[in-house]
């Protein structure tokens, strides 16, 4: 078994996805004819936004993300090798600034944002790069 | 002989006695569009159903569709021609249809309040726009969408009673006993052999 995919469950998938492609500089692999679902180009293992509609038709029951809301207890992490110009891009995207880039005590830098859906990102560099 | 007959959103369920060599043709109206398209609030048919004179008096259309046919897809076409009709010049306000989606996202299992949370609408919005476009409470309103995910879970996902009272988000197996027999007259142990509206065996 791998991990295939992270999926997200979203409220707009094309305004997420125009999002993450502005924040992150991710490319769209493709948009669902019906909008509710997408993949974006982030190699084997897919980041994918599915509409919260879907989440009734798989058979699930799920709390909705929000920016209004506390987080869910999970992130998405980016790794880059500007972590503070990749941070000030995001922001200047329409992420939630959390807490600018800092260097961690093993050398990692790393900051938090929160997504439109009020979901967390971390942008970061490689772990001992 | 052709009765009319119009029920009402419901939290319990109805016994419906069938005589044999009787045919029933219906329309189920999604959440939110049965007031347009009845014309009527439906908070006065809560938990009621409408038979014969009385569904003519409240929707005196029915009279019209209630005309003898040729057969059972005769009746059937005309009642979907009417609805659809009705569903077309409808106007449900977003917000509306916005709450009622996430009651059905969040598998009825949200307390009102965070619903409210969601929208940055206060409670009592929420309850005023619900009651109006469904006739329940959002409270009701969330508990027959727990009950509908619950029967899925059990009988079409096949989960045991266990894992579905856990999944559905019912205190324990007895809460979920209990809402079964109180809103759809059945027991969660095995497979009713009878009809549920909106749910298909």
């Amino acid at each position: 078994m791998k991990l295939g995919y992270t999926i997200i469950y979203v409220a707009d998938v094309p305004a997420t996805v125009g999002f993450y492609e502005r924040a992150f500089g991710l490319g769209c692999r493709f948009v669902h004819e019906s909008n509710l679902y997408a993949e974006m180009e982030t190699g084997e293992t897919v980041l994918a936004f599915a509409g919260e509609p879907m989440a009734e038709m798989n058979g699930l029951a799920i709390r909705p993300n929000r920016n209004t809301e506390i987080a869910a207890g999970f992130e998405i992490a980016f790794v880059t090798d500007d972590p503070r110009t990749a941070y000030a891009t995001a922001v200047a995207a329409g992420a939630a600034a959390i807490k600018p880039p800092a260097e961690k005590p093993w050398g990692q830098v790393v900051g938090y944002v929160r997504d439109p859906n009020g979901c967390l990102i971390e942008i970061c560099s490689a772990v001992g790069g | 002989m052709i009765t009319p007959m119009v029920t009402g959103p419901a939290t319990r369920f109805h016994m419906a006695p069938i005589a044999a060599g009787t045919s029933y043709v219906g329309v189920r109206l999604r959440p939110g569009t049965a007031r347009g398209v009845l014309g009527m609030d439906l908070g006065m048919i809560a938990n009621r159903s409408l038979v014969g004179d009385a569904a003519l008096t409240a929707v005196p259309e029915l009279g019209t569709l209630c005309a003898p046919a040729e057969n059972v897809d005769e009746l059937a076409d005309r009642l979907l021609a009417f609805v659809a009709e009705r569903v077309s010049g409808l106007m449900v306000d977003a917000l509306s249809e916005d709450l009622i989606d996430t009651l059905h996202v969040t598998g009825g299992r949200l307390p009102i309040a965070d619903i409210a949370n969601l929208h940055t609408v206060d409670v009592r919005t929420v309850r005023r726009r619900i009651s109006c476009a469904t006739g329940l409470t959002p409270k009701q309103m969330a508990m027959v969408v727990q009950f509908h995910r619950a029967l899925r879970l059990r009988f079409h996902h096949g989960l045991d009673v266990a894992s579905t009272a856990i999944e559905a988000g019912y205190a324990d197996q007895a809460h979920m006993s209990r809402v079964f027999r109180l809103m759809g007259g059945v027991s969660p142990a095995r497979l009713p052999d009878l009809v549920l509206a909106g749910f298909s065996i």
